[in-house]
């Protein structure tokens, strides 16, 4: 027999009570007085329910079933006959869970907990006040015991100074700014404080009647979203195969901090939009078909194209989103099986000047030290980095790194949120970067607070340097950057006479035609300050991406194997073809991400891979972008959910996410993590070493990809500086490569004592150019992109997670109130930016983060998208697009609400 | 003798020229030209005690100053006089406010603090500008500012408001506040002494203890040790209020009876209308109340003092505190549940809500006397009052906890039937009070 229980049918058996079958398919009842053992005594009224056809409430423990039933146990007036009766229960007496035995297995507290009952109502209650106004933290004042742990974390720890203690005595209570609901508040949800706090206080407002902690399984691994590489433990709910919650864990490098994105940004894995099938382009539109048949199509497409143009029609783009093993999978697939170089990855559109900028200079193209050496440096030195937005956890570092004494400059043409901390903020204009370096250095070699020592005995070239850098007197640098001239000797001076100095810089400085002089340039002024190879000194790049550094690690790119191994050179060549067991390796460097895409368009390139990589939308001059996809004669694309490159695709192939395989991350300072599954993919999802192992032996090629693991052995056997890590090493903790052997204990810092890892340092001669498009009088503004504190990359995995969206449902044009007031234009308003590319309309978002001049948004959004107006001119020497400056021209479209600003430091109006 | 308030009566005397006429600024002359440790020598020597409620010995505090290399230090004057019953500090700073400043400026050189901080509190808007007149014309008359009269020492005091928080008087929470932050005291050591604003070396001195440095200055320590008794040297002001003819400010050597203090013409001159004396507390509202017939003699039967040794001869039993100097007296009409409800709600209110028992137990102790006094407490309401005190007594970061703990543990300890009869008698407890019931043959007939 079947009946149906809210609205779900059920499958019954004779002499079965209504309770019996809610039992078996989960549905929860309250039973307070009915045991199996005990009988039905109907006695406590608590599993009331409600029965189609049969009047008032029944009690679902002794009502037999019949044919048809038709029972519901969830409408509001059985849950308030429910409260009511478990209500009175707790009445009488006092239940109190604190040193309670059975807590936790206690069936009132159980019920309790199901019907959302927190304190008798029969009773001199509690003030029951509780502020639930944010996204995505609950603050219960009720079970508050004002230990003071979260003002203190939020202070201190993760210094976002949002909880503090208001009022006095017994009405001592936590408050956000100055006492304001936390959802009005500037707390950003870093979500600290909720996993600091001993009580119910603090709670995540997702995970709320999700199941209790002894539910779920934990499962560590890493943070899917910037290069921080933060350490997490997934709560996951095994029956439903979703993750519940999500807690920081306490290692290197985020000692359980984490930022909003990596604690609450993690439903998208278990979006019902995920792609779960192969996906065959038949008459313009995407069909599911099988793994055989999509990838027989590939390899027969391969086989046809590559056989009659050779092998440099086909490309393959990794990905920074992936893991390392996806990433060496594709490399070696297209290095072995179709034999060209043909390989790079979205590196090319953020941080390739660092790897080649760095390289060139040191040997390494890498951050040269660790993140928690923060903490004991005596000056930072931001350049070009958003870091509260970006990089959260770095700048929780930061931040306490200052208010612990250590003295910070920020200089960004953007008042960005970091320079709030900094002891000296210098905005410098767009692109300048180049001049107001060479000043500084300059400055600092007039003054004599330049390490002679260091440079004479560890570098190749000090005297061309001290000859060539007098072109930069700092009065002709002020004038072309735009910052007085006193204001440079000051930084000099900060610069030239600290004891430790460590460079932190990101995208402001590689997204630029000249990105790769920029970079050099900060390695020639650590260089000259000697500040290299010790404990809270380098250059630190802060990379974009989960894995940017890994997939750069992989070889996932035209001009080097894994670990940075030429593809010029015929002993390598001839070492890594013994050990893949194939022969004729191409020994030509392969194309730039750019050229593989303008070649589209010549013919040149015929079949595109593209791994989780959403190109159209990621890569600048959108139109121009689209054009050359739609010239590609065959493109796969391998993700995870739908986006503006899969329209394009003629295979789609569903990927898995990050806890749904094995693998491992690389992060900004070159630790391996680890990363576990946690749930099954949906569908029929494959990790990419499957897919390319399937490839590979269709087209007569072992590839040896068995496993997420036995991939990664396969990489080490041939890897020099990460040949050391084995997954069994990095269990708990990561490791920093150089890590050559398995005995040795990883490489926190690089270039110790004066010794670079290409011998001496190499001092290049960085000249000033302008960036590729100025501003006009057709075009008057400067337009510069980057990332929002809610946003990640295209917005596949914020956008398909809850609550993100809600706190940052659009983009926002940000523009000063000066240039604002000129055009009449307010918050709230719409505006038409157009560029000699393409044209958004987009809502302005006035505030003083943005100089005169100089408007601002992200590629985040593919309704409004900074990429459809950027300009595809790059650094000549990576190819790295200039994404930070580009000419556009504003128009007011139509008046709209004016959203109300609190104050300067907050991460959306 | 009178070393503090002696020219307190002189029209102008807040203004320098006069002040400097009546032998303002001499002893600074003399100071100045003595090395900073001698100073520190003499101060130890004459046996001034803290006169903020704690009489901790001055000179030793001020030797205990760390003096790292290349860090500067801080004298910090406590003018946050808000201890229900004191207002000396007050009364001091409004008369002779160059006396202050003198008595600072002389700290400063002593202890090398070139940046001094007057914290007063925020309820004495007024005499914030009588203070900084007064800075005024000591800066313009080169007592302040820099090279103080060619001895090459530069000093700068600022006056800062609190803002009416009774526990920023506790001298860590003070220099928190000072700080710019929430003032909550912080956990000891380290001491000020050691690592106080901006935890830097600092030194915090109530305001009469500053003062107080002038006389030692003009007199000699020597001298000043010899006036009062034992290690209760020198004057003291104290201020009386409550159930007396003559409320004021008094200076007073510390050799006086506390019934001579009462009743003579001098200084209380008696209880008004002729009512009997019921209670005292004698040193501000933090200290045990005392009945009437262990204020005059102890529980040996020895006279009484105004000073340090004797108020608290007989220790919580028997005795109380000299604490601020904050004398309220309480005649047969005052009814002692009432008045310790009172000061529970101020203690309450007060509370900081940083350490638990202190900030719960505040609350549970109001919550229940006014139980009490409201007719609708119980017997074992008093045991669970008795409980609570001694459960927030020297359990806390700072002596609030204590301050509030004590009046009430005093109040159960000597009029325990009081309390008892208003739970007895819940309705007439509202019409009328105890008065001196349980007295069997109590009181002073002394007049003098």
């Amino acid at each position: 027999m079947k009946i149906t229980i809210n609205n779900n049918i059920f499958e019954a058996q004779e002499n079965d009570t209504v309770l019996d079958v809610a039992r078996r398919n989960d549905i929860y009842i309250p039973t307070l007085c009915y045991h199996v053992k005990t009988g039905q005594t109907a006695k406590c009224r608590a599993c009331v329910v409600d029965v189609e056809g049969m009047r008032g409430m029944q009690t679902s423990c002794n009502l037999k079933v019949r044919d048809g039933m038709n029972v519901h146990t969830d409408t509001k007036e059985v849950q308030e006959a429910q409260k009511m009766v478990v209500d009175l229960m707790l009445a009488s007496g006092y239940h109190n869970c604190l040193a309670c035995e059975r807590s936790g297995t206690c069936e009132l507290q159980d019920a309790c907990y199901h019907l959302g009952i927190e304190k008798s109502t029969y009773k001199d209650a509690p003030t029951g006040r509780k502020d639930e106004s944010s996204e995505f933290i609950v603050i219960d004042f009720d079970k508050c015991i004002k230990c003071g742990r979260c003002v203190n974390i939020c202070n201190n720890r993760v210094v976002n100074e949002v909880l503090g203690f208001g009022y006095r005595g017994k009405e001592t209570e936590i408050m956000c700014d100055d006492d304001v609901a936390m959802g009005l508040s500037t707390c950003v949800q870093c979500g600290e404080c909720v996993q600091i706090c001993p009580t119910g206080a603090l709670t995540d407002k997702k995970s709320r009647g999700k199941g209790r902690d002894a539910q779920f399984e934990k499962v560590d691994t890493t943070c899917p979203y910037c290069g921080t590489g933060c350490q997490l433990t997934l709560h996951v709910d095994k029956a439903k195969n979703k993750v519940v919650r999500v807690t920081g864990r306490d290692e290197w490098p985020n000692n359980g901090m984490l930022c909003v994105k990596g604690r609450y940004g993690f439903e998208f894995h278990a979006s019902p939009k995920r792609l779960q099938y192969p996906l065959i382009k038949k008459n313009g539109k995407h069909e599911q078909a099988t793994w055989d048949e999509a990838l027989d199509l590939i390899t027969e497409k391969i086989k046809t194209t590559v056989g009659k143009y050779g092998p440099d029609v086909f490309s393959a783009l990794g990905s920074g989103r992936i893991t390392n093993e996806n990433n060496y999978a594709i490399q070696k697939f297209t290095r072995a099986v179709v034999k060209t170089n043909n390989i790079d990855h979205c590196a090319r559109t953020c941080h390739a000047p660092t790897v080649a900028g760095l390289a060139h200079a040191f040997g390494s193209g890498a951050a040269t030290n660790s993140v928690d050496e923060i903490l004991e440096t005596d000056l930072i030195f931001v350049i070009g980095s958003n870091m509260t937005e970006a990089h959260p956890v770095v700048s929780y570092y930061v931040k306490q790194a200052v208010k612990n004494g250590s003295r910070m400059i920020v200089c960004d043409p953007r008042r960005v949120d970091i320079a709030h901390w900094a002891n000296l903020y210098v905005p410098l204009k767009v692109g300048t970067d180049v001049p107001f370096l060479n000043g500084l250095i300059n400055e600092i070699i007039q003054n004599n607070w330049h390490n002679e020592a260091f440079m004479k005995n560890n570098t190749e070239n000090p005297e061309d340097l001290k000859e060539w850098i007098k072109e930069y007197p700092v009065e002709k640098a002020s004038e072309i950057c735009g910052v007085p001239v006193e204001q440079m000797k000051q930084v000099a001076k900060l610069l030239g006479t600290a004891e430790k100095v460590s460079v932190i810089y990101c995208l402001g400085i590689t997204e630029h035609t000249t990105g790769t002089d920029n970079v050099k340039t900060i390695a020639n002024l650590q260089m000259v300050l000697g500040h290299l190879g010790k404990r809270g000194c380098g250059v630190n790049p802060l990379r974009g991406q989960n894995n940017v550094q890994g997939a750069c690690d992989m070889g996932a790119l035209p001009n080097v194997y894994h670990n940075y191994i030429s593809v010029k050179d015929e002993k390598t060549k001839e070492k890594i073809e013994k050990h893949w067991g194939v022969s004729g390796l191409s020994l030509k460097e392969g194309y730039k991400l750019p050229t593989m895409l303008h070649k589209a368009t010549t013919g040149d390139t015929k079949i595109l891979f593209c791994v989780g990589d959403n190109t159209v939308q990621t890569e600048p001059n959108m139109a121009k972008t689209i054009q050359e996809v739609k010239a590609l004669e065959f493109l796969v694309v391998i993700d995870i959910f739908e986006n503006a490159t899969t329209d394009f695709a003629d295979v789609i192939l569903p990927d898995v996410c990050f806890n749904e395989d094995f693998g491992t991350y690389s992060n900004l300072d070159r630790r391996v993590h680890l990363l576990r599954k946690a749930v099954n993919p949906p569908g029929e999802a494959k990790p990419t070493w499957w897919i390319m192992n399937e490839l590979g032996k269709r087209l007569g090629v072992d590839l040896k990809f068995t496993s997420a693991e036995a991939t990664w052995e396969d990489m080490r056997a041939t890897g020099t500086i990460m040949g050391g890590i084995t997954y069994e090493r990095i269990q708990h903790k990561g490791l920093q490569w150089p890590c050559p052997t398995v005995t040795h204990p990883g490489t926190p810092i690089l270039h110790t004592n004066g010794k670079f890892t290409r011998g001496k340092g190499l001092f290049s001669h960085t000249q000033y150019r302008s960036q590729a498009e100025m501003p006009d009088k057709e075009y008057p503004f400067v337009l510069s992109t980057g990332r929002r504190l809610w946003h990640y990359h295209t917005g596949t995995q914020t956008r398909n997670s809850i609550g993100l969206e809600n706190i940052f449902p659009e983009e926002l044009l940000e523009i000063s109130p000066v240039d604002a007031a000129r055009m009449h234009i307010k918050s709230g308003d719409m505006v038409k930016a157009t560029s000699r590319r393409g044209e958004i309309t987009v809502k302005a978002w006035v505030t003083e983060r943005s100089p005169e001049g100089v408007v601002w948004c992200t590629f985040h959004f593919r309704e409004a998208h900074a990429n459809i107006l950027t300009n595809d001119a790059y650094d000549n020497v990576t190819e790295t697009p200039e994404y930070k400056a580009c000419a556009i021209r504003i128009e007011k479209v139509s008046e709209g609400v004016e959203t109300v600003s609190r104050g300067f430091r907050q991460a959306r109006p | 003798m009178k070393l503090l308030l002696e020219n307190a009566h002189i029209e102008g005397i807040r203004y320098y020229e006069i002040y400097r006429k009546h032998g303002g600024y001499r002893a600074a002359e003399k100071a100045l030209k003595m090395a900073p440790d001698e100073i520190v020598e003499e101060v130890k020597k004459s046996g001034l005690r803290g006169r903020g409620g704690a009489g901790f010995p001055a000179g030793m505090k001020w030797s205990f100053l760390a003096k790292p290399e290349g860090v500067p230090r801080h004298l910090v004057c406590n003018a946050d006089e808000s201890e229900p019953g004191t207002f000396k500090d007050r009364y001091l700073m409004e008369f002779l406010p160059h006396l202050l400043i003198e008595g600072l400026l002389i700290s400063s050189f002593a202890l090398g603090s070139n940046l001094t901080f007057i914290y007063i509190r925020g309820e004495y808007a007024w005499i914030v500008d009588v203070l900084e007149q007064a800075i005024a014309e000591a800066k313009t008359n080169g007592w302040l500012g820099k090279n103080i009269q060619g001895t090459g020492f530069d000093c700068e005091i600022h006056v800062q408001r609190g803002a009416g928080a009774y526990i920023c008087g506790e001298e860590t929470a003070l220099l928190e506040s000072l700080e710019g932050k929430r003032g909550n005291p912080r956990i000891k050591p380290p001491f000020p002494a050691v690592q106080g604003l901006w935890l830097r070396p600092t030194v915090v001195n109530n305001v009469e203890t500053l003062a107080a440095v002038v006389p030692i200055m003009n007199i000699g320590g020597e001298a000043y040790s010899k006036i009062g008794v034992g290690r209760s040297t020198g004057t003291k002001l104290i201020s009386a209020c409550g159930n007396i003819n003559k409320p004021g400010v008094y200076e007073i050597e510390m050799n006086l009876s506390v019934e001579e203090f009462i009743y003579s013409d001098e200084y209380c001159s008696g209880i008004p209308k002729g009512k009997k004396l019921k209670a005292c507390i004698p040193g501000g509202s933090s200290v045990p109340i005392v009945p009437a017939n262990l204020l005059f003699k102890t529980a040996k039967g020895e006279t009484r003092y105004m000073n340090y040794e004797s108020l608290s001869d007989g220790g919580f039993a028997t005795g109380t505190m000299m604490g601020s100097g904050g004398f309220i007296v309480l005649d047969e009409d005052q009814c002692v549940v009432r008045h310790t409800m009172t000061l529970a709600r101020f203690y309450n209110h007060e509370s900081c809500g940083q350490c638990s028992p202190c900030r719960e137990g505040t609350g549970w102790m109001y919550k229940i006397l006014k139980n009490i006094e409201y007719g609708k407490g119980k017997m074992s309401d008093i045991d669970l009052l008795w409980d609570i005190q001694g459960k927030i007594e020297g359990n806390t970061i700072c002596p609030l906890g204590d301050a509030a703990a004590w009046p009430v543990a005093a109040a159960i300890r000597h009029f325990r039937d009081e309390f008892e009869w208003h739970v007895t008698h819940p309705e007439e407890a509202q019409t009328r009070n105890y008065g001196l019931a349980h007295y069997a043959e109590p009181l002073s007939t002394v007049t003098v």
